[in-house]
């Protein structure tokens, strides 16, 4: 019935310690409930011990049997005899017919069970029946009453009082014909009262320290609840085990409901989810394995912060009450635990009454009787259903298959149903809104589009592209043959073709002396030219357009040498002294004669000199910047940027190496140069205005 | 042996009610956590709802219970109230309904506690302006007509937040200085802890103490 005969009548246990298996002797073999918890060697030596006592106990055990009467005389190990008397007595027969089980002999069980509940629970009487076996649960009790900090009096008084409160339950259960169970709990509620009374103001507890004397209080109540639990726990004279029954079918009608109903946010075919209210379950069912309120209390707590912990996993934050007791309220549907009823009243009549009003298990407790009041009471309108539907789904007319149940049946393809249902609906969402996103996309495009044409529209609108044709002042062309002929006395270019012509040593050089270079020019040009034809590209038979001449110049196609130090060439030498003249003579040739050598030999120098000068006359160029302002701005300001001098401006024209005259143009800077060494920046200024030219001309 | 003083000398035990979506749990999370809910690891999972302020000297623990809001729960959370010393009722400026449940959310209180409760009216998202449904001067003379304690507060600025629950203590406080209530009923949701465990002259009053660490 209680510790002392612990092979019986220990409720089942979710978990069973190593220990517990153990032979309560403490040999180390594995004990059998069938010895009592003893291992078989251990058994059969107590069964030998009983035996000769038994002839010396049979006396003792038929007055103890008969003397429920003359309970009041007797002394300091009475309440103890007592108590189990009575135990034996509440429980009528069923004991003895447990009992008759295990052991062999009947006449010979109960001298030893009576034998057994002489012997006290605590170990100052335990003493002194050195033959009788402690229960596991006793032992752990005198372990922890050694570990309380509390002096050796007021172990001792404890211990006392423990046996006192034992005694006055007995007494109240035996002696009463009429029992009612708040008589009870205010008793031991009382005793809670007094005992805390002495551990605080006893001189025997006066060192003890706060925690020390609650502490003392704790295992008080941990030790008269877990002893007594057979009698407090859903006692015979209250309804506690009807009302377990009706919640047990109230919650077995209701298992249709799901957390949709309850409006929490438990997310029942998440596996995370339904791990951690497995958890919770577990925790809940197993209220019901514990002796002491305080411990049905922890598995409370427990059961909850399982929930509280879901609930933050599904709203990604702190979970609130509003959120908390409909998760609870869920959970406990779906466990339907185990005497119910008689757990809640138990703890709530037999637990310290300020357990069950603050702290945290407090607070969980509260919870978890509202929401065991709520299901008791739950109606169509408490989970917004219709009155009939809620009567059908009540009667089990309509099938209503939920995620869970298809779970817990263990159902294994009707879950897999849902949850691949589950994910076809999150799969479709994000379909859709993938959809909707390429949509917007589109929208957006589309209105890109129209803000960028409208843009440029209006930009050209403002500024409207127009192309003049080139106008070159008379006075300029005038002014520019002059300049000219200025330039023929220095004579610079000619000397560079000289040198070139010299230099190259080429078969048609040879042929032609100094002299004669000096005066047919183009012809000189020609006979390079040939020479050079090796460089493929530059085809001789270009002679189309200007234009093509001037952008088809070999070295416009080809990337810049370095341009670094061909920058500072031109910048600092207008006579490139750094290059071989050789070289520079050699490359102007090439640049410019292509067309030449074919044209050259028919046409007179004179010609095209003035073709030259109408259509690429430098001096036009100023002009033709001007114009064309707005559309050149940036080759313009790349222009005035390299601080190039107008004279640059004045480039050698392709054809204008047949003018002898223009030998001595460069003199200032030698664009031709320059062009010849890739020097890009001089390039790209002549080809700028090249192109200002080729626009101009269109 | 060393004595081990408690880090507090009374417990008090508050209830926060309201109806749902009124912002009690982030009132109650701003108060012991001190900011608004945003990503906080735990709520009232580890240390549910505690936190010791000072009063006067005195340190007291807070409790707070959060409580469940909805219509359909009002029935069952009853056993919320037994023990409360404080009761903090929330409703939100921006929802007048919520307002309007208030006198049903008091008749409750009123009934369920004892007396000596005190009960704080709380005005919550004072930081909605604009969309304000409920005049302070509305709140004010409900709260004046019932002799409650009144304040607007947000829990999302925590303006005013840590004020009401101070103020709920001190009244408290102040109630049990005057002997108001009686702190060895387990109904007075006090709890008073000798801080000296040696002067027997404390420990007439902490015959009611339990022991809130086996939690």
């Amino acid at each position: 019935m209680d510790a002392h005969t612990p092979g019986y009548y220990y409720p089942p246990k979710l978990r069973i310690g190593q220990q517990d298996l153990k032979c309560r002797q403490g040999c180390g073999f594995y004990g059998n409930t069938q010895f009592d918890g003893l291992c078989s060697k251990c058994f059969r030596e107590r069964n030998d011990k009983q035996r000769k006592k038994l002839k010396a106990c049979e006396d003792e055990a038929a007055q103890s049997s008969g003397a429920s009467a003359a309970i009041g005389t007797v002394e300091r190990k009475s309440p103890q005899h007592l108590l189990s008397l009575g135990r034996s007595k509440s429980k009528k027969e069923t004991e003895e017919a447990r009992n008759a089980h295990t052991m062999p002999k009947k006449k010979f069980t109960v001298p030893a069970v009576l034998q057994k509940t002489l012997k006290s629970k605590l170990p100052a009487v335990a003493q002194q029946q050195p033959a009788r076996v402690p229960s596991a649960t006793e032992n752990q009790f005198v372990l922890q009453l050694r570990q309380l900090r509390i002096p050796d009096e007021a172990k001792r008084k404890l211990k006392s009082e423990i046996q006192h409160l034992d005694y006055e339950i007995c007494k109240y259960i035996n002696s009463h014909s009429n029992l009612n169970i708040d008589e009870l709990s205010e008793l031991v509620q009382n005793a809670y009262t007094r005992f805390a009374d002495i551990v605080h103001n006893d001189a025997r507890f006066e060192i003890a320290t706060n925690e020390d004397r609650d502490s003392a209080i704790d295992f008080f109540e941990k030790v008269v609840m877990t002893q007594n639990h057979n009698l407090l726990f859903s006692p015979y004279f209250t309804t506690d085990e009807e009302c377990d029954v009706q919640v047990q079918k109230r919650i077995r009608q209701l298992s249709w409901i799901t957390a949709k109903h309850l409006d929490c946010s438990i997310d029942e075919v998440n596996a995370e989810a339904r791990d951690l209210v497995y958890n919770a379950i577990s925790e809940l069912v197993g209220i019901d394995s514990y002796y002491s309120p305080q411990e049905k209390l922890l598995c409370t707590v427990r059961c909850c912060r399982h929930i509280f912990e879901l609930l933050k996993r599904a709203t990604g934050g702190p979970a609130s009450a509003d959120d908390f007791l409909p998760a609870l309220i869920f959970v406990v549907l779906k466990a339907n635990p185990v005497r119910l009823h008689s757990n809640i009243n138990f703890v709530n009549r037999f637990t310290n009454a300020s357990r069950v009003m603050s702290g945290e298990g407090g607070y969980y407790f509260t919870n978890l009787c509202s929401a065991i009041t709520f299901i008791e009471t739950l109606n169509a309108e408490s989970l917004s259903l219709g009155a009939e539907e809620f009567a059908t789904l009540m009667s089990g007319e309509q099938a209503y298959s939920t995620p869970w149940e298809s779970a817990l049946l263990a159902c294994e393809s009707l879950h897999l149903i849902s949850e691949n249902m589950k994910c076809m609906e999150q799969l479709q969402k994000r379909n859709s809104t993938i959809s909707t996103g390429i949509q917007d996309f589109e929208r957006e495009l589309i209105e890109f589009q129209r803000e960028v044409t409208e843009k440029v529209d209006a930009a050209i609108a403002k500024a409207p592209l127009n192309l003049l044709p080139i106008k070159t002042p008379v006075h300029l062309i005038s002014q520019a043959r002059a300049h000219l002929t200025l330039e023929v006395a220095t004579g610079h270019y000619q000397t560079n073709l000289l040198q070139s012509s010299l230099s190259t040593a080429g078969k048609a050089k040879a042929l032609s002396t100094p002299d004669d270079s000096l005066l047919h020019p183009s012809h000189t040009l020609a006979l390079k030219d040939t020479s050079i034809n090796s460089m493929g590209r530059l085809s001789p038979l270009q002679q189309t357009a200007q234009q093509d001449q001037l952008f088809a110049s070999p070295i416009f196609n080809y990337t810049p040498f370095d341009a670094v130090s061909l920058l500072e060439d031109s910048s600092e030498n207008g006579d490139m002294p750094l290059l071989s003249t050789e070289f520079q003579g050699g490359l102007t040739n090439i640049n410019y004669d292509f067309d030449l050598s074919d044209q050259s030999g028919e046409n007179s120098a004179a010609d095209e000199s003035k073709l030259n000068l109408d259509e690429f006359d430098p001096l036009a160029q100023p002009n033709l910047v001007e114009a064309n302002n707005l559309e050149l701005g940036t080759t313009r300001g790349s222009l005035i940027d390299s601080e190039v001098p107008v004279s640059n401006v004045l480039l050698p024209s392709p054809l204008k190496p047949e003018v002898t005259n223009y030998r001595g143009f460069s003199n200032f800077n030698i664009p031709s140069i320059s062009c010849n060494t890739g020097d890009s920046s001089s390039l790209s200024q002549d080809t700028n205005e090249a192109k200002a030219g080729v626009d101009s001309l269109k | 042996m060393t004595a081990a003083p408690y880090n507090y000398n009374y417990i008090f035990k508050y209830i926060i009610i309201g109806d749902m979506g009124v912002g009690k749990s982030c009132l109650l999370h701003q108060f012991t956590e001190k900011k608004f809910m945003a990503n906080c690891p735990h709520t009232i999972g580890v240390e549910f709802g505690t936190r010791i302020i000072e009063v006067d000297d005195k340190k007291i623990k807070l409790q707070i219970w959060d409580t469940a809001g909805q219509e359909r729960f009002r029935a069952v959370t009853r056993s919320y109230y037994r023990g409360a010393a404080g009761a903090l009722m929330v409703y939100d400026i921006t929802r007048r309904s919520t307002y309007n449940h208030l006198s049903s959310w008091l008749t409750d209180t009123r009934n369920l506690t004892n007396p000596s409760t005190v009960i704080f009216l709380i005005g919550n998202k004072s930081d909605l302006e604009s969309t304000r449904e409920v005049t302070y001067e509305e709140a004010k003379e409900f709260a004046d007509e019932n002799g409650l304690m009144f304040l607007e507060a947000s829990a999302m600025t925590g303006q005013n937040v840590e004020e009401a629950f101070l103020e709920t203590a001190r009244k408290i406080y102040q109630n049990i200085q005057e002997g108001r209530l009686d702190l060895n009923a387990s109904e007075s949701g006090v709890q008073h802890r000798p801080s000296q465990p040696s002067r027997p002259s404390l420990s007439n009053e902490a015959a009611n103490a339990k022991d809130q660490c086996s939690c």
